[in-house]
């Protein structure tokens, strides 16, 4: 069996909190969520396996070592285990025509492609906001995430109301804007670079005959 | 490739850029020495993911050596010794030199067009090297002429879309990311291959979509914005959120897959990916759509230049 130590990232003298901490921040990396609809779903899911039965080996271990052990057992507060193992992605629900309830359906199940075909089967002129919405659905399971956002869009703006139109835009756009934080955490302007700047306008005007800072 | 792939080197550390630059200089000298010089002439920054990738899915760190090269004869350079995947990154690279080739004859004319049939042989017989020297090559050559014909013929029927037109492109990347790698790593490739192809496309398109306007070439955006009635800069404008989110999720897929690689960590190449796909693709997509049609800045200091060799 792998070391739990090596699988959470940590040293076996490491505290109960960098344990927990380890733990948790692996659970949100490998967060089934994350992969939802991708086909490395399953890859993840054992990899989510192997981390919480890691945890939960540590945790029973130091349990049985100390006589005030408080572990119970069953994972992180019950929580990255059992109830995450499930959630594979969103359930779709809502009314409409019995060709919309029946591609909801296929969604639901996993079957992305036959609720394509089955969508596009459908008259133009029978397309509303289900319809696109679900569109977008299937779209963003195949990583075409211009068109799906497109087609989301044209849901929320068809039918403004809809709350579950709009937490799939929501969802694709926060996502997004999570994932392109680190990129805009990057640069931006120093304490250096504001007094560079300054330094160099006072020359240039000092130059000109003017003084832009007199203490220099 | 379109070099579109690139770090932002401010954020790599000394030893993580050498690191960029010395693959960049391995499969240079690599393409050189097993298929033609004149390859390494075709030579884009999206070959180093390529190369880096492989290498961290079958755990290959590689070693370094200080070489010279024809363009750098008197200094040496550090460069990735050559090795099975940079020999493999060379032949595939010859492969799509040759249908890319192929594909410009088609597609542009006049003086462009005839610089394109002069190198139509060369690049035939480039092609053949590779698949003489690797008969296992040869599954690889009929994937990617069946995705670039199948992108031919969406690009002939007008596809509006920008995705499915980015899905042939996305496919032959996933192909060549993944060929010869088993199991897990190859599942692995192949989703970070796609997905960095369909990067790949819809930042080329965009990046070309006001050109194309002007010369009533076929490009998805120009579809898309003549569908709304207006000029394609302005529907990049509009638009742009949706473009870069769709980057950034492409972004997300390939990294995402990366992280389920046993040991991606400790690789040493993994700084590299972690920079190209977080930071340095998406600091390209908003070059491309801070002004479309222009060359990305090569004296931006964020960018290796284009001579780092």
């Amino acid at each position: 069996m792998t070391d739990p130590y090596k699988v959470l990232g940590v040293s076996r003298d490491a505290t109960d909190d960098d344990i927990k901490k380890a733990y948790r921040a692996l659970a949100r990396k490998y967060h089934p969520d994350n992969y939802a609809g991708s086909d490395l779903a399953d890859l993840a899911g054992e990899k989510m396996k192997e981390i919480n039965e890691a945890y939960d080996t540590i945790q029973k271990e130091r349990a049985n070592r100390t006589a005030s052990g408080g572990y119970t057992g069953g994972g992180y507060g019950g929580g990255y285990g059992g109830s995450y193992a499930g959630s594979t992605g969103s359930t779709y629900s809502g009314g409409g025509t019995a060709a919309l309830n029946r591609v909801r359906m296929l969604i639901n199940s996993g079957r992305f492609s036959e609720a394509g075909i089955l969508l596009d089967s459908i008259p133009a002129g029978e397309r509303g906001a289900e319809w696109n919405y679900l569109k977008g659905c299937t779209l963003l399971q195949r990583g075409w995430y211009h068109d799906a956002q497109k087609y989301f869009e044209i849901a929320c703006y068809m039918d403004p109301a809809n709350a579950e139109y709009q937490a799939a835009l929501q969802n694709m756009r926060s996502s997004a804007g999570q994932y392109g934080k680190t990129y805009a955490n990057v640069g931006g302007c120093s304490t250096c670079d504001l007094c560079s700047g300054l330094v160099c306008a006072d020359c240039l005007c000092e130059c000109c005959g003017g003084d832009l800072l007199r203490c220099c | 490739m379109f070099g579109y792939i690139r770090p932002l080197a401010a954020e790599l550390r000394v030893k993580e850029y050498a690191y960029y630059r010395a693959v960049y200089c391995g499969v240079c000298k690599s393409m050189e020495k097993t298929v033609s010089p004149l390859l390494s002439m075709t030579l884009r920054y999206d070959y180093v993911l390529l190369v880096m990738v492989r290498m961290l899915l079958s755990g290959e760190t590689g070693s370094l050596q200080a070489a010279r090269c024809l363009a750098n004869p008197f200094r040496k350079k550090t460069a990735l010794s050559d090795s099975e995947t940079l020999r493999y990154t060379s032949r595939a690279a010859a492969l799509l030199t040759h249908y890319g080739v192929l594909d410009n004859i088609a597609d542009e004319h006049g003086i462009k067009r005839l610089a394109y049939r002069l190198l139509s042989s060369p690049a035939a017989a480039m092609r053949r090297r590779a698949l003489r020297q690797d008969t296992s090559l040869v599954p690889l050559d009929e994937r990617l002429r069946t995705s670039l014909s199948a992108l031919a013929a969406l690009e002939q029927a007008g596809e509006p879309s920008p995705d499915a037109a980015a899905e042939p492109f996305g496919i032959l990347l996933g192909a060549m990311f993944a060929h010869g790698l088993a199991g897990t790593s190859a599942r692995i490739a192949d989703t970070v291959g796609a997905a960095v192809g369909r990067c790949i496309y819809l930042l080329d398109a965009a990046d070309d979509a006001p050109e194309d306007e002007a010369a009533g070439a076929y490009n998805p955006f120009v579809r898309q914005a003549s569908a709304e009635g207006i000029p394609v800069r302005d529907y990049l404008q509009t638009h742009r959120a949706r473009i870069e989110n769709a980057v950034l999720l492409s972004c997300q897929t390939a990294y995402r897959a990366l992280l389920l690689a046993d040991g991606y960590e400790s690789h040493p190449a993994w700084p590299c990916i972690e920079n190209l796909l977080q930071l340095g693709i998406p600091h390209t997509a908003k070059q491309v759509l801070d002004s479309p049609g222009r060359p990305l800045s090569r004296s931006d200091p964020a960018f290796p230049t284009e001579n780092t060799q």
